[in-house]
């Protein structure tokens, strides 16, 4: 007598890929926060505004994802039923892989852009001169 | 930092290019003089390469840097070219840098063809009549 499991698997690929995608998005927005906070000292709630954004945007990709790969699959035996289940979460976690590394960029962009004015030169100078104070 | 941008008034490509860097966002302030004017002669005076080489000085620091360096620092302090400029500071990118900023310095009254009609609104540059080609010759 054979079950069909795919019920089970999408059971278990649901809670997973909820439990993941939400710990993730936690985890992005608390350590986020720092890093724009030392990009708009002046500006908390734009910290915390661009933040929230990022974070929501993060849920719509992966919740959408994640529910296109839910469809699909099969599970006649226990086998097939842990390969279909593997198969869905190892694509699930390489775009969450994809989407976590994409916002840390974007953080590291706009935390360079901010700090532009005050990172050293590139090249050493080939002298210095002394001011005169009436600086124009 | 605040940089400043000591460029040969009287050449033309030199001229169109401190129109395509004012055109830019720049992510340190740019300030332009012109390296025969008397206020560069009165401040800046004191640099060696002055009038004969692109100079760029830090207002605040007094530091400056001459030929591609300046160039460098120009390109870097533009939020478009900021990323080109530490590639082209790279030790492999470095020599070749180099090498072309002094062939285009050292050809840049021959290659006035190329930098296109620079318009001379607030005295930005200081070159002689033919050095500008007629409008129609752009259409």
């Amino acid at each position: 007598m054979s079950f069909d499991l795919l019920p089970a698997v999408y059971a278990v690929y649901a809670a997973v890929s909820v439990g993941l995608t939400v710990w993730l998005a936690r985890t992005l927005g608390n350590n986020g926060r720092v890093f724009l906070l030392d990009v708009f000292p002046d500006h908390p709630d734009m910290a915390r505004a661009v933040n929230e954004l990022l974070v929501v945007g993060f849920y719509l990709v992966n919740f959408g994802y994640a529910c296109l790969l839910l469809r699909g699959g099969s599970a006649g035996t226990v086998t097939t039923a842990v390969e279909t289940l593997a198969t869905k979460l190892g694509y699930l976690l390489l775009s969450l892989a994809v989407m976590h590394f994409a916002n840390l960029y974007v953080f590291h962009r706009i935390r360079r852009r901010a700090r532009a004015a005050t990172l050293p030169a590139p090249v050493e100078p080939h002298g210095r001169m002394a001011l005169s104070p009436a600086a124009a | 930092m605040r940089l400043v941008i000591l460029y040969d008034a009287a050449c033309a490509v030199c001229v169109r290019c401190r129109e395509l860097i004012e055109a830019h966002d720049a992510l340190i302030p740019l300030r332009f003089v012109a390296c025969r004017s008397q206020e560069a002669k009165r401040r800046y005076g004191a640099i060696p390469f002055l009038v004969h080489e692109l100079v760029v000085v830090d207002d605040d620091t007094g530091a400056w840097w001459a030929g591609s360096a300046a160039f460098v620092m120009t390109l870097w302090a533009l939020a478009p070219g900021r990323t080109l400029a530490e590639l082209l500071v790279t030790p492999l990118l470095a020599p070749v840098t180099d090498a072309v900023f002094c062939w285009i310095s050292a050809h840049r009254a021959s290659l006035g063809w190329m930098a296109g009609a620079p318009s001379c609104e607030n005295g930005a540059c200081e070159l002689p009549a033919h050095a500008h080609p007629p409008q129609a010759f752009y259409r």
